[in-house]
């Protein structure tokens, strides 16, 4: 039996669209027995179906008299604000403020007292003159009415949380709410999000089940009755391979966020709790090469975008019950799963302290990347300097971690967070670890000079070319000046031109489709290339130049140290042409003063230079054999530097 | 606070941009390169003559844009009561900044050298423009004739055909080798040292596959004035005693005839002087001098033994030569001068200094030469 065969006429029917309007058209919901209670009654609210074009917010307030307490856009806000709670529960009966005498004039304030005992509104129609104000009226009541039902407890009445739950999802196509009968006559209410329940685990493992069980309405208690319900369903998952975690939501924010986390919740009638069953659709991206981080030798998984898959891999390297994870969710509105990982006994616990206070401390309605945690938690937030890394490897991460740094891993996103973090960090690839250190060693150094080329070869030269003539050999300088004849614009405006062509073709070449990529290469080469030099535009050095920076740039190893590099080389090209070589080091100075005074929780960016740490250089511009890195960096690792597995392989290995 | 900070670098980068005019800036295309410069002494005035190059002549590849006109090579001549007021001189007959700091050659004149090159080393000095690192040659009669030819050989300008005539030319028979405008500078503060700077011909100037240079005797200069002309042959085992000697062939005797002979190229060549002082007088020179060497030419009959005895032997007579010219006409060209007060400076100033050239003469030289010839191709029986 399929999801269709068990409800027929509701599969893909917006949920909203099956609730009794008069359930709308009449809202009410109630909260009793806890402190900040609320309660609305009998006030008339339009079809929700009705567009709304009311006037704005403050020509509400004008007429209700209320200033600064309607809807905040917080679910919380009615909570939080007392006289949000006065507008609410007395809605029609009291009037205050500078408003209050035109709100009296308003037939539902003045004449209709609310009953507060009443569940349900009797609806009314709303007299024509006040038909646009009620509209925003109406907005702002469903809005607390949608405030409401998230924090009114789960009841037996299956027709009431229904109806409750329908008003929480506005009516979402892709949410179910539907009923069910056990065999044994017992009725039941199963809620979930049709996009991330497997369907198949949901109707054999649960539906079917059910419907071939006794379960009877006059089955002990609530708590009995959840326990058979759970024993009857439990094997399910076991056997499917699905996550058979079962809990037991109260309210129905719990509710709420357990359909919107993929779980399938199961309310029956009668029983005040409820039961959730994670039957979740592995809809995931396989796990692939990390494209950002592709390699020749090594490991080649990436992560992905499920939070769970990533921890997993991870701990396939790190084996070890001190890896330490606690679990975040931010996002008021996407609840984003954030994972804190560090290894205990080697991280600082000052510094997993720190990165737990700031993931705490970040408010923000949505996390859709790990630049968004990134942005909110790093310090120095005007810098350039990315003081947190990013990275897409698995393999990476379990190295960071086993040098005493911590990971955050988002979902949602396949790249992790690792902090802190220095530019030494950046400049090394785990393929320098993964092949004989004597080849590594010069391959790292040929990156650094790859950087230092991407950075300040277009200032030198403009600074040679333009000012220090006399550093020049003769026969380059011929050549030179012999290129740059008929060329009416100066050396400085040419590197600018050409760094800003490339960086506008580079930009399209991100976006555009792989089908044409190949035209914008060819035009790209034609008109920046061979066209701007016949026709006398720029020189052709300039043209090399341009090239080796951005083949140089292609030798960066991490994405956001590259986005940096794209872009400081400009203030440098600017500092040449002012002032020459005089120019490019006062450019210079400041960029390294900037560098050496940001700090990643509390890590100097430039260690181990500035300060200096010699002992790390042995896996800074060189990588040192493993059997000489028995050490960890003093950077992070410093409350346990040595590595006690590798305590004495600091001599060379013995010949086997 | 940060908004005013990022106002105050704004104002000043934009200030120096609108500025930056003041600071001198010149395009390449704005430049003339001086290629080698030559300065002559006559009637009273200094010439200059500066080689420029004329970069609209230079033909670059990929860049249709450039049209090629005129010679590559231009020659612009300045006078002047100084050399700076000559080097302004010729500024003048240019249409562009010339660069100076390209000179590769400076082109000394021989009537000049006679009057004395302080001058000329003092405008190097004071204008920054000069690269120290140009190479210095003293020409046989005036520098212009030198710059005079308008056909180069195989190269584009008349100064690296001389740098490549210097380098690779006269390899087998000369030094291989000029000084620097620094190393007169750091000679000149030696002790009572001579100068000794290659002097330069002009063979053949007017021949259809380029000039023919031709690098003769060396010029001897003794405070700051040319004085004498060093043989050739002499040159370069001066050099080898001073530790300048690169390499070079030798012509060895072969026993039994006396028209034949064989030859042996040194490749390898080290040496080591010191002064031997006895009881606090200074005795003699000890003067040793290293070789190794390849069989270019073989004598028949010469075993390994004999082949390194006559290299060796052939080493001896004319270092001995070089230093009896050197001693004869009582120039210190091996700076032993500076040798003895580095080793002394005491003894120096009290007993040597003051009568050094006379001393210089009468000074015994321990000579020991030993020249190996390893490779040899003879197989031994």
């Amino acid at each position: 039996m399929t999801l269709r065969e068990w409800w027929p006429d509701c599969m893909g029917v917006p949920t909203l669209r099956s609730v009794p309007t008069g359930r709308l058209q009449g809202a009410s919901a109630s909260i009793s027995g806890q402190p900040d209670s609320l309660s609305i009654s009998n006030f008339p609210v339009a079809d929700l179906s009705t567009p709304v074009y009311g006037p704005p917010r403050r020509r509400l307030r004008n007429w209700l008299g209320v200033q600064n307490t309607l809807h905040t856009g917080r679910p919380s806000s009615v909570r939080q604000s007392p006289t949000a709670r006065d507008f609410t529960a007395g809605f029609g009966r009291r009037t205050f403020g500078r408003g209050a005498k035109r709100a009296s004039a308003l037939p539902w304030a003045s004449s209709q007292t609310p009953t507060a005992n009443s569940s349900h509104l009797s609806g009314r129609v709303l007299p024509a003159e006040i038909a646009t104000l009620s509209a925003d009226v109406a907005e702002q009541a469903d809005q607390l009415l949608h405030d409401v039902c998230l924090r009114s407890p789960l009841g037996g009445d299956l027709n009431r949380v229904r109806s409750d739950l329908q008003i929480l999802f506005h009516g979402a196509p892709d949410i179910y709410v539907q009923p069910f009968t056990c065999g044994g006559g017992l009725q039941g209410l199963t809620v979930f999000d049709g996009g991330l329940v497997n369907e198949e685990l949901l109707v054999l493992g649960v539906l079917d089940r059910l419907a071939a069980s006794a379960l009877a309405p006059e089955d002990g208690t609530c708590a009995d009755l959840l326990l058979r319900v759970s024993r009857t369903i439990a094997p399910t998952g076991k056997a499917s391979g699905a996550e058979a975690t079962m809990d037991e939501p109260q309210p129905l924010r719990q509710i709420v966020q357990k359909v919107l986390h993929g779980e399938v919740v199961l309310c029956f009638a009668g029983c005040r709790r409820a039961l959730s069953v994670k039957i979740q659709q592995q809809d995931k991206r396989a796990i692939s090469e990390a494209q950002s981080a592709a390699t020749v030798i090594g490991p080649r998984d990436g992560f992905i975008e499920d939070a769970s898959t990533n921890l997993s891999l991870i701990r396939r390297r790190l084996r070890t019950s001190d890896l330490w994870v606690e679990q975040f969710h931010i996002g008021t509105l996407t609840q984003t799963p954030v994972l804190l990982l560090h290894l205990r006994g080697v991280a600082d616990e000052a510094l997993v302290r720190e990165v737990r206070r700031r993931l705490r401390r970040i408010r923000i309605d949505g996390v859709l990347e790990s630049n968004y945690i990134r942005e909110m938690m790093r310090d120095a937030p005007l810098s350039i300097v990315p003081t947190m890394q990013r990275t897409e490897r698995p393999d990476v991460v379990a190295a960071a971690l086993l040098e005493g740094r911590v990971a955050i891993v988002v979902g949602g996103t396949p790249f992790a967070l690792l902090a802190p973090v220095t530019l030494a960090h950046m400049m090394q690839v785990h393929a320098d670890y993964y092949e004989s250190w004597l080849t590594a060693v010069p391959i790292r150094a040929i990156r650094w000079l790859a950087l230092l080329i991407g950075v300040f070869l277009p200032a030198v030269f403009v600074a040679i070319t333009s000012y220090q003539h006399e550093l020049v050999p003769l026969p380059l300088m011929t050549t030179l000046a012999a290129s740059r004849e008929n060329v009416p614009l100066p050396t400085f405006a040419e590197v600018l031109l050409l760094m800003v062509l490339f960086e506008v073709i580079r930009e399209a070449g991100v976006r555009i489709p792989s089908g044409i990529g190949q035209a914008l290469t060819i035009g790209g080469t034609l008109v920046v290339g061979q066209a701007a030099v016949r026709a006398g535009i720029v020189s052709s050095p300039i043209i090399i130049v341009t090239s080796a920076v951005v083949i140089a740039f292609f030798a960066i190893p991490d994405y956001d140290l590259l986005q940096v590099a794209r872009f400081v080389l400009y203030p440098l090209i600017l500092a040449a042409s002012i002032l020459g070589v005089f120019g490019l080091t006062i450019a210079t100075f400041a960029l390294m003063i900037h560098l050496a005074s940001v700090r990643s929780f509390g890590v100097n960016f430039l260690t181990p230079i500035a300060p200096l740490h010699p002992r790390d250089w042995r896996d800074f511009v060189i990588r040192a054999p493993w059997w000489r890195m028995n050490r960890r960096p003093g950077s992070t690792g410093y409350q346990h530097p040595v590595r006690p597995a590798m305590a004495d392989a600091s001599r060379l290995p013995e010949a086997q | 606070m940060i908004w005013r900070r990022l106002s105050v670098a704004l104002v000043a980068a934009l200030a120096a941009m609108v500025l930056t005019g003041c600071w001198g800036r010149l395009e390449t295309n704005e430049l003339e390169l001086a290629a080698g410069l030559g300065v002559d002494w006559q009637g009273g005035q200094y010439v200059v003559t500066a080689a420029v190059f004329n970069t609209r002549a230079v033909t670059t590849p990929g860049n249709p844009a450039s049209n090629p006109t005129g010679p590559e090579t231009v020659f612009l001549i300045g006078r002047g009561e100084n050399p700076g007021s000559a080097l302004a001189d010729v500024d003048l007959k240019s249409s562009r900044h010339i660069l100076w700091a390209t000179a590769q050659v400076l082109v000394l004149g021989e009537g000049l050298a006679r009057n004395g090159i302080g001058p000329v080393l003092d405008a190097f000095v004071h204008e920054p423009w000069f690269r120290p690192t140009t190479r210095v040659i003293v020409s046989w009669g005036d520098a212009q004739n030198i710059f005079r030819p308008r056909v180069t050989g195989v190269e584009t300008s008349v100064s690296r055909e001389l740098l490549h005539v210097l380098q690779n030319g006269h390899q087998d028979e000369s030094i291989g080798w000029s000084p620097h405008v620094f190393d007169l500078f750091r000679y000149a503060g030696e002790e009572q040292r001579a100068l000794l700077i290659p002097g330069v011909l002009v063979v053949e100037p007017s021949l259809p596959t380029g000039t023919v240079y031709q690098m003769p005797d060396s010029a001897v200069l003794e405070n700051e004035r040319l004085v004498a002309w060093m043989p050739r042959p002499d040159v370069r085992l001066t050099l080898w005693v001073e530790g300048l000697f690169i390499h070079g062939t030798f012509t060895i005797p072969c026993p039994g005839t006396s028209s034949d002979s064989g030859a042996v190229y040194v490749y390898s060549a080290g040496r080591s002087v010191k002064p031997v002082f006895t009881q606090g007088q200074l005795r003699a020179m000890d003067v040793r001098l290293r070789g190794r060497a390849s069989l270019v030419k073989s004598c028949p009959g010469l075993d390994q033994r004999q082949l390194d005895a006559a290299a060796t032997a052939a080493v001896d007579r004319q270092a001995r030569q070089a230093i009896a010219w050197a001693q004869e006409h009582g120039y210190d060209v091996f700076g032993w001068g500076n040798e003895i007060f580095q080793y002394a400076p005491g003894p120096w100033r009290r007993q040597y200094a003051a009568q050094w050239p006379t001393l210089f003469a009468r000074l015994p030289v321990r000579l020991h030469v030993r020249v190996t010839v390893p490779e040899t191709g003879m197989v031994r029986t």
